[in-house]
């Protein structure tokens, strides 16, 4: 099959990033002293802008590129957008951080940038190299990210545990793929589909037996991305350790990212196959949810608590995966289907707003935790931010914000995103996972409200070091929050178009 | 021909010895090298089914896995330098600041 | 079954067991064993020994060897090594590219060109870095 224009133009926005990233290298290659990482966070934020306008123009290019291994629906354009705009606020936040640390390296951005381009080949991909390729791209760049502040001996630490708990997981995943190729004969995902649907209609296959053991272990593989209990152990660890912006981009795009293939995976090429898989998710949903909240609640490092609290979060998004699985038969194949076809399914709806709220309100947390942590990051713990309202009120209302949507309170993006989840899985008969997880939303508003009573109602602690103004940083958190308030009142513009 | 089922059992053997070594090992270069040694458990799956299924998908794959490997490797190299020079240790057991 | 009638797998019989194919193989790491253990048995047989404390000592190019053959490699080593790694497998993307070339035509040398700009754009990088400058001691930042 021919290559034609249309082809790159439906990668336009991984080409730019590419692009740009590289250009970020030479430039940050030939700078020296003063310049250092100023003109290249300027050029990672023209680039990622001009990926995220390249995103949105996909809207008009629907379809597959490169013979059917990249598709772009609906999922692949509203994860662009969100993925690319996430790395636009992350590089506003980043010109604050990298300054504040005292140690500019323009390298920070070109990581972010080719992070992004992973990540934009994870959610368009439909064929399992290139998601294979797409998760390697991302997560590689994430373990030098992690390990930014190399002289510190937690920075490096945290990144080495991710890189060899990321790769173990990546192992995992590329076992799992391989014998699913090896039982249908193909690595495109909808051929995968149709291969083991029509085989199974023809009364079993030679390999049939491999294929629960393929989704388990590639389940196992992007647990592990997604930090999903039981595979979970190293999520605190490296969340704690790596620099807070970092922790706040892997925990929500890179995680968004990782759903997507999730999705992808399980919902197009093992549909067949969910009566099992659905136990898969019902056990992780509810080990996650549970073990992450209780993990929280003794925590005292705030870095180390929101760790735990993204591992209860990843529960509650795949109790809705567990509800995909429970209703798997859409009216028409997602392969075949016009564009919205991989939205067909209920659930699917609950874990697209899920995400992006989740993305808005973690980023926003990670971003105010950066911004008090200071030089060095030394101000992380629960007793660093008593009384902050007073301090520093417009940080304490930011973070007010962020952690009373983590906990799911009416009026922020949170609550609506929470019931969208439970009445899901109500609809779909799923009583006792969704008591486990109101259960749960009680267990979490005991620490999520603790920070607040501490920031709020205790007296301050020792001294702080005074936080200079930024506008880069302030804009960036502006987003988020807007984001955050606008899904928790008015959520019907985007709810209209994911039914779209 | 030697049998499929040959090929995917000495994969499958590899593939849980290296998941073994990674478990128990605590020196880092050996936990590093148990993970290629996984990796290459999938290579040798892969170009089985290639081969069986008369499909080069399987060795183009394979390609991609070991440049990936490779450039796993070489951030690998790298934090573990980084880690070593903050550290001066390679001994994953004192890998602690973070226990609580 | 005479074994030696394996010799040749193409005389074998049709049912025959598929290890049989082997047995070339295993004929010729036979002699291949008993010619290494011939010339290094002979020599040892036949040679005159008187061994010196020089003749002894590890060879090392002629030089007198000196110190610790474990000592603590300078981290550019392990640059160069990481440096190695990457430019090395680089290039497995050549050889399948070359194979097909005349089939791919123009299409196949842009994109390889598209993929040489990019591994070019990392050599820059680490060049300006100084990665291949050896003799300045590592930059302090």
């Amino acid at each position: 099959m021919p290559t034609s224009l249309m082809d790159y133009l439906r990668i336009l926005p991984e080409i730019i990033l590419t692009v740009f990233g590289a250009l970020i290298l030479l430039v940050e290659g030939a700078a020296r002293g003063g310049s250092r990482g100023r003109i290249a966070g300027a050029l990672a934020f023209i680039g990622s802008l001009l990926a995220l306008a390249a995103g949105i123009s996909l809207i008009r290019y629907p379809g597959t590129a490169f013979a059917g291994m990249v598709r772009v629906d609906s999922v692949s354009i509203y994860f662009h957008i969100l993925i690319l705009a996430t790395v636009a606020v992350v590089t506003l936040l980043a010109m604050d951080f990298l300054r504040t640390d005292g140690h500019p390296r323009g390298e920070f951005y070109a990581l972010l940038l080719f992070a992004a381009v992973g990540m934009g080949f994870m959610v368009s991909s439909d064929n399992l190299i290139l998601t294979f390729i797409g998760l390697e791209i991302s997560s590689i760049s994430s373990y030098v990210l992690c390990a930014y502040r190399r002289h510190a001996p937690k920075s490096t630490e945290a990144a080495l545990k991710y890189l060899l708990l990321g790769s173990f997981a990546t192992a995992f995943f590329l076992y799992g793929i391989t014998l699913l190729y090896g039982a249908s004969g193909s690595v495109s995902l909808p051929a995968i589909g149709q291969s083991l649907a029509g085989k199974m209609a023809a009364g079993g296959l030679a390999l049939g037996s491999l294929i629960p053991l393929a989704a388990a272990l590639i389940f196992v593989g992007l647990g592990f991305k997604v930090s999903a209990a039981p595979f979970q152990v190293w999520t605190p660890d490296v969340y704690e350790g790596a620099p807070a912006l970092v922790t706040g981009f892997i925990s929500t795009a890179a995680k968004a990212a990782a759903f997507v293939i999730l999705l992808r995976v399980f919902y197009v090429a093992l549909r067949g196959y969910s009566q099992q898989w659905f136990w898969l998710m019902w056990v992780a949903a509810i080990l996650s949810m549970t073990l992450g909240n209780i993990g929280a609640l003794r925590q005292t490092s705030l870095k180390r608590m929101l760790a735990y609290s993204s591992v209860a979060q990843a529960g509650y998004i795949l109790v809705a995966f567990a509800v995909i699985a429970q209703n798997p038969a859409p009216r028409v194949l997602p392969g075949h289907a016009p564009v919205s076809g991989i939205l067909a399914g209920p659930g699917v709806g609950a874990i697209l707003f899920y995400l992006t709220v989740y993305t808005a309100m973690n980023l926003g947390a990670f971003a105010v935790i950066a911004r008090v942590a200071n030089r060095g990051e030394r101000f992380t713990s629960l007793s660093d931010f008593a009384g902050l309202g007073k301090r520093h009120p417009g940080l304490a209302l930011a973070m007010t914000l962020f952690l009373l949507s983590l906990l799911g309170v009416p009026f922020t993006g949170g609550f609506l995103a929470k019931l969208y989840i439970f009445q899901s899985a109500f609809q779909a008969h799923l009583i006792g996972l969704a008591i486990v997880a109101l259960v749960n939303t009680v267990i979490a508003a005991w620490y999520y409200l603790r920070v607040v009573v501490y920031m709020y109602m205790r007296p301050p602690e020792g001294e702080l070091p005074p936080i200079a103004s930024s506008p880069a940083w302030t804009l960036g958190a502006a987003c988020c929050a807007v984001v955050v308030l606008w899904l928790g009142i008015l959520p019907g513009h985007l709810l209209h178009w994911l039914a779209k | 021909m030697i049998p499929l089922s040959y090929y995917l059992i000495l994969s499958g053997i590899l593939f849980t010895l290296g998941v073994a070594g990674f478990i128990v090992k605590s020196d880092l270069i050996s936990v590093f090298i148990s993970i290629e040694l996984m990796l290459n458990a999938v290579n040798l799956s892969l170009i089985a089914f290639s081969h069986y299924l008369r499909d080069m998908t399987g060795n183009l794959f394979v390609f991609f896995v070991m440049v990936v490997a490779a450039a796993e490797a070489a951030v690998g190299l790298a934090i573990i330098i980084a880690v070593v020079r903050n550290r001066q240790t390679l001994s994953l057991d004192e890998m602690d600041l973070m226990k609580h | 079954m005479n074994l030696l009638a394996a010799v040749n797998p193409n005389s074998l019989p049709a049912g025959a067991p598929y290890i049989l194919h082997y047995v070339p193989l295993l004929i010729q790491f036979i002699f291949a064993m008993a010619f290494a253990g011939l010339a290094i048995g002979a020599s040892w047989l036949l040679g005159r020994h008187r061994n010196t404390r020089r003749k002894l000592s590890p060879y090392e190019c002629g030089i007198t060897p000196e110190g610790d053959a474990r000592h603590r490699f300078a981290v550019k080593f392990y640059l160069v090594a990481i440096v190695f790694i990457l430019f090395d497998i680089e290039a497995v993307f050549l050889l399948p590219w070359a194979v097909v070339y005349r089939g791919l035509g123009w299409f196949g040398f842009a994109e390889m060109a598209i993929y040489l700009a990019i591994v070019m754009t990392g050599f820059l990088y680490i060049w300006k870095k100084g990665v291949f400058d050896w003799n300045t001691p590592e930059r302090a930042e």
